[in-house]
């Protein structure tokens, strides 16, 4: 049993009719308990704390579905304070990833194998035949009992019809057996399979098929590295290799089919094996890797091995619904954690805005232009700062709130960016502070004014020149993937690259003072990625408990 | 901030321009605010929301204190007031005599500097003093304010703000010479020499900038102190405001009203000194 931290203790009854015994899981999506109802029923409640739409809508769609291999759902309550709660069956046996690590740590034998696979195809077959797609199938969703595998945790599941294939936009998932296409937003039954792939390699093996140091990095190897298949038995190899096919239309076709290659495979038949993508060189340019279905199947260059090869069982996550960790993240956030982090990104901008503009003017940054130094230092810090206040505002505003919505945040930000130039103008302008003169380059912009209103002035930005310069340098960068706990690195020197990049070429086509033009774009991207909190990947897991226990 | 910005320029009528700069702020709040709150997770209604916004209510009448301090600092912040530059030049006394064998006590010479633009070379007087000493400063506080006529002239508004006479005297004064005139101190008395002295004002795009960069100076100077005062209280809310709820989280909400009462009476404080210091 979990020792996390749960909502509700042993005994209370937050749900009307049901008594809760204790807790077993909780997550991300929300908290699991093991109740009794009053006529004395084991059942499984499910406290939804976020995601509550999808899960619902995923939930719905199987309520009254029954399949001997799908942890049947019994009901959808709301309690008094309007959560959600889900009425399962509950299934006492352990699940798939305990087994695992318990005892098959370096993987289970063919027979065993073969057992949870064909539980797990029939119970997904069932709802794909239905125009379901489970989309979240991971070894903690499989349950065993009295030995019947069930599979459970539908709550991701969507109706699929042709057209809604690519209909959703948002990574869901688990990032281990997460399909490749699904960061192209296409959610098919494909993606089941090459889940259920994934999972059958990995109880084969006692190893997932991509593994890495970070989300991105595992993310990139199922976009673009063939699964190492040497570990695999090899009359299984062209199974997985099929099962795991990047394409999805090379892909086996059904969970069943699967099963069957797998059974062919075993009874020493051939197996159909998918197209083989453009071989990579190998490091010592022995040529491209042999194509399958020959007796070496799938054959890995030595690099790759090397790469690959990870001794014993990946970590695996720990939260109740593993999403990739990374900046778009969905995660439940609460009000008092978001004030807390903003307001001390916010305080930490202050320390580096001063920084930067005392460090500037210590080096002479602002000599030349306006003979007035400390007070273009001041200029340029306060408005360095207004600018990171408002990245920082807008973007810990929508934190953990998942890839939704990505252009409206790119609205906001751009015109959060022409308030700032207009209060940047606004400080130029009562501080009596000139930008430095424009260069030799600059004598034309690709645009000099918009209708009647000149962007520069007798060598000066006019107010349009900020409102604009400003509103395109928040609007062209993602800044929520600066100051995002969860982003890859606290500073990350390619993001100020860019940034330095794109605001020099904002200066050269807006005839924005470039040395200004560069020095607010890097002055920002710096401050708010310095301020901004930062949570290091291993640590990630526990924030989200630690948030989780914390919210309501 | 930007609202108090948008307040005045609305009460001056004066600079459209804020409004777009307070506009387009508010208009992206209110597009962040809709996409937090339609992919919200954890915070499921209205009723929770509005909840757990009352405990950092005290933000108002801090938010408050600033734009009283705000209000208060706005006049000294007004860009836009432009003074007619014919007014401040009669203040300025030309002489009306002349000095024998130097004519350019009495006119105006028009040259060309080494940058080959014009250069007014002007004779400024002063006033009867009893001493040459007296006199000469006299003439170069004369100087002095003729140069600031240049900067009203150039920039609108001229304000409160100095210039070193020996600055102008070192860059800006070509000639200068020392006189005595008669002159009648009333009906009933003699008339008695009294010390005069004319310098002769370089007023040219070199003595002009001089001039500017010292108005930026000063001027930007009393207004640093009203921009940073207000940019001071700002961080200081933010501040308070971190340190608030980290101790009420650390807490749990046990003392949060004397957790709101010390943070008010924090921002009350900052307030008064912030007024004291604008009042000094």
């Amino acid at each position: 049993m979990s020792t996390k931290k749960f909502t509700f203790p042993p005994e209370s009854t937050p749900l009307a009719g049901y008594t809760i015994k204790r807790g077993i899981q909780r997550g991300g999506f929300g908290e699991v308990y093991y109740a009794h109802s009053d006529g004395g029923k084991e059942v499984a409640l499910k406290l939804l704390h976020s995601h509550a739409e999808i899960e619902l809508r995923g939930t719905e769609l199987c309520l009254n579905l029954k399949h001997p291999n799908l942890i049947s759902i019994f009901d959808i309550k709301r309690d008094d304070d309007g959560d959600v709660w889900i009425v399962m069956e509950y299934v006492s046996g352990a699940t798939l990833d305990r087994v695992l690590a318990d005892e098959f740590p370096d993987g289970m034998p063919t027979t065993e194998v073969r057992d949870w696979l064909a539980g797990l195809a029939a119970g997904v077959d069932y709802l794909h035949d239905r125009g379901i797609v489970h989309r979240d199938l991971k070894p903690q969703n499989l349950h065993r009992e009295a030995g019947q595998v069930k599979v459970g945790d539908v709550g991701l599941s969507k109706i699929i019809t042709p057209s809604q294939r690519g209909a959703q936009t948002e990574s869901i998932g688990t990032i281990y057996y997460m399909a490749p296409e699904i960061s192209r937003g296409e959610y098919g039954p494909e993606i089941d399979v090459y889940s259920s792939a994934a999972i059958v390699y990995e109880l084969l093996t006692g190893r997932v098929p991509f593994d890495g140091e970070t989300t991105a990095e595992i993310l990139n190897r199922h976009l673009t590295d063939q699964p190492d298949l040497q570990p695999l038995p090899p009359p299984l190899r062209p199974v997985l290799a099929h099962g795991l096919a990047k394409d999805p239309a090379d892909r086996t076709g059904s969970l069943g089919a699967l099963l069957g290659e797998f059974d062919a495979a075993l009874a020493g038949e051939s197996v159909p094996t998918p197209p083989q993508p453009p071989p990579e060189q190998p490091i010592d340019g022995s040529g491209p890797a042999n194509s399958a279905g020959t007796a070496e199947p799938n054959k890995v260059s030595p690099a790759r091995l090397t790469t690959h090869a990870r001794p014993g069982r990946p970590p695996q996550p720990t939260s109740y619904d593993a999403n990739p960790l990374g900046p778009l993240s969905p995660r439940s956030i609460p009000l008092s954690r978001r004030g807390l982090e903003a307001t001390a990104a916010m305080t930490a901008a202050i320390l580096f805005s001063g920084l930067l503009a005392g460090g500037g003017w210590w080096i002479g940054m602002f000599d030349e232009s306006t003979r007035a130094t400390p007070l273009a230092a001041v200029a340029y810090g306060l408005t360095t700062l207004v600018a990171s206040w408002a990245v920082l505002i807008g973007t810990k505003a929508w934190e953990g709130t998942g890839a939704e919505s990505l252009h409206l945040r790119r609205l906001s930000l751009l015109l959060l960016g022409g308030g700032v130039g207009a209060t940047g103008w606004w400080l130029h302008r009562v501080l009596l502070i000139d930008l430095p003169p424009l260069t030799e380059n600059q004598n034309s912009g690709l645009v000099d004014s918009i209708g009647t209103l000149e962007l520069v002035h007798n060598s000066q930005p006019t107010l349009t020149g900020y409102v604009i310069f400003f509103a395109l340098l928040f609007g062209m960068r993602r800044w929520w993937w600066h100051t995002d706990s969860f982003r890859p690195k606290r500073l990350r020197v390619a993001s100020l690259l860019l940034t330095l990049t794109l605001s020099g070429l904002l200066g050269l086509v807006l005839r924005f003072p470039l040395s200004a033009a560069i020095a607010w774009g890097v002055g920002i991207a710096v401050v708010v990625q310095l301020a901004a909190p930062w949570v290091a990947p291993e640590h990630r897991d526990a924030r989200l408990n630690q948030q989780g226990a914390t919210d309501g | 901030m930007g609202s108090l910005f948008l307040a005045r320029a609305i009460a001056a009528g004066n600079d459209h321009n804020l409004i777009l700069g307070g506009g387009l702020i508010a208009l992206a709040a209110v597009i962040a605010i809709r996409v937090a709150w339609a992919s919200r997770r954890g915070n499921t209604d209205m009723k929770t929301i509005a909840r757990k916004a009352l405990s950092v209510a005290w933000v108002a009448p801090a938010l408050a204190i600033v734009a009283t301090v705000g209000a208060r600092v706005g006049p000294e912040l007004n860009t836009a007031e432009p003074v007619a530059a014919s007014t401040l030049f009669t203040q300025i006394d030309t002489p009306q005599w002349t000095v024998e064998g130097q004519p350019w006590t009495t006119t105006s010479l028009v040259k060309r500097d080494t940058d080959d633009l014009p250069m007014v070379l002007t004779p400024i007087a002063s006033g009867p003093w009893s001493t040459a000493g007296e006199a000469r400063q006299d003439a170069l506080q004369r100087a002095a304010k003729r140069l600031k006529v240049e900067v009203a002239r150039v920039y609108g508004k001229s304000a409160d703000w100095d210039l070193p006479i020996d600055v102008v005297e070192q860059y800006a004064i070509v000639g200068q010479i020392q006189t005595t005139q008669p002159h009648n101190l009333s009906t009933l008395a003699p008339s008695s020499d009294m010390h005069y002295c004319v310098v002769q004002l370089e007023i040219s795009e070199k003595t002009r900038g001089l001039a500017i960069s010292h108005w930026k100076r000063g001027v930007g100077g009393v207004r640093l102190i009203g921009v940073g005062t207000i940019a001071g209280l700002m961080c200081l809310l933010v501040i308070t405001t971190h340190l608030y709820l980290r101790l009420d989280i650390a807490s749990a909400g046990t003392h949060r009203g004397k957790l709101q009462l010390a943070a008010v009476l924090a921002m009350t404080a900052a307030g008064l000194i912030a007024t004291t210091i604008l009042s000094a």
